[in-house]
């Protein structure tokens, strides 16, 4: 089953660590366009649920894009799909592990689970993202 | 627009726009990715300026959430390349003083040709 060298169903993916701070989040803000007080404004984000400013999910997925990108190289740019789910928030002082195994490989494909949690063990993302061969 | 949900099937207005050699290192730079290749725009970056361009045109109010984030990349995207957003509304609702969108994204480039396509999910309080 499979044909794609070096991937293995049940494998795991190469770790993606990155740590938050809430000036990584601005500079983020700027670059994006997403100026959203929820990411960028203590006073704002502290009358929220969150009670405090949280990253941009973008932010958080882009861990999820590189490593796809580690793992499939160009495979990924030009056939990577995937479907994310943001499940919790991602807050600034955290430390981000984006996790995955390989699902299934067959067909000239690769489904791939992804997660990113943060110190805690919250789960922040979760993803099903694909490569085709 | 706050309160007010785009009805299923409005379509934005189309968008050209280019990824420069310097926003995409600011990007890079932004999200520390340390796998992309130099000559390689990386293609969450080309979803981030297509959403971009999609919160310039549907203004939300502050404290709008990403919910669900899907896409499809389809080939590389060469910095500086000439680039064009097409996006529609694919489902919209309100609920209980929850407004819940999601947008379809299509990047083309010059020929026409799809480059990325994927689909955006925002909650939004409509107070």
């Amino acid at each position: 089953m499979g044909g794609i060298r070096g991937i293995s169903e049940g494998m795991e993916l190469p770790l993606v660590e990155k740590e938050l701070t809430q000036e990584k989040i601005n500079r983020y803000a700027e670059v994006s366009g997403d100026l959203n007080p929820l990411h960028i404004d203590s006073r704002f984000a502290e009358n929220t649920p969150f009670g405090g400013t949280i990253a941009h999910g973008m932010l958080v997925l882009s861990s999820l894009s590189e490593l796809m990108e580690k793992t499939f190289g160009k495979r990924w740019i030009t056939s990577g799909r995937i479907k994310a789910r943001f499940r919790g928030a991602a807050r600034p002082n955290d430390r981000l592990a984006t996790s995955g195994t390989v699902g299934k490989v067959d067909d000239g494909r690769a489904i791939c689970h992804l997660e990113c949690r943060n110190q805690e063990g919250t789960l922040l993302v979760s993803a099903e993202a694909m490569v085709t061969f | 627009m706050i309160g007010r949900v785009p009805d299923k099937g409005y379509c934005f207005r189309r968008t050209e726009f280019q990824l420069t050699q310097e926003w995409v290192a600011d990007y890079v730079g932004a999200v520390e990715d340390s796998a992309i290749d130099v000559e390689v725009t990386p293609p969450m970056a080309v979803a981030t300026q297509a959403i971009r361009i999609l919160l310039s045109e549907m203004p939300l109010p502050p404290g709008a959430l990403h919910g669900g984030q899907d896409l499809e990349f389809l080939r590389p995207v060469g910095r500086g390349e000439q680039l064009s957003l097409q996006a529609r509304v694919a489902n919209s609702s309100s609920r209980r003083g929850l407004i819940v969108i999601a947008v379809d994204l299509v990047v083309e480039d010059r020929s026409g040709a799809t480059v990325m396509r994927g689909r955006s999910t925002i909650m939004a309080s409509a107070e």
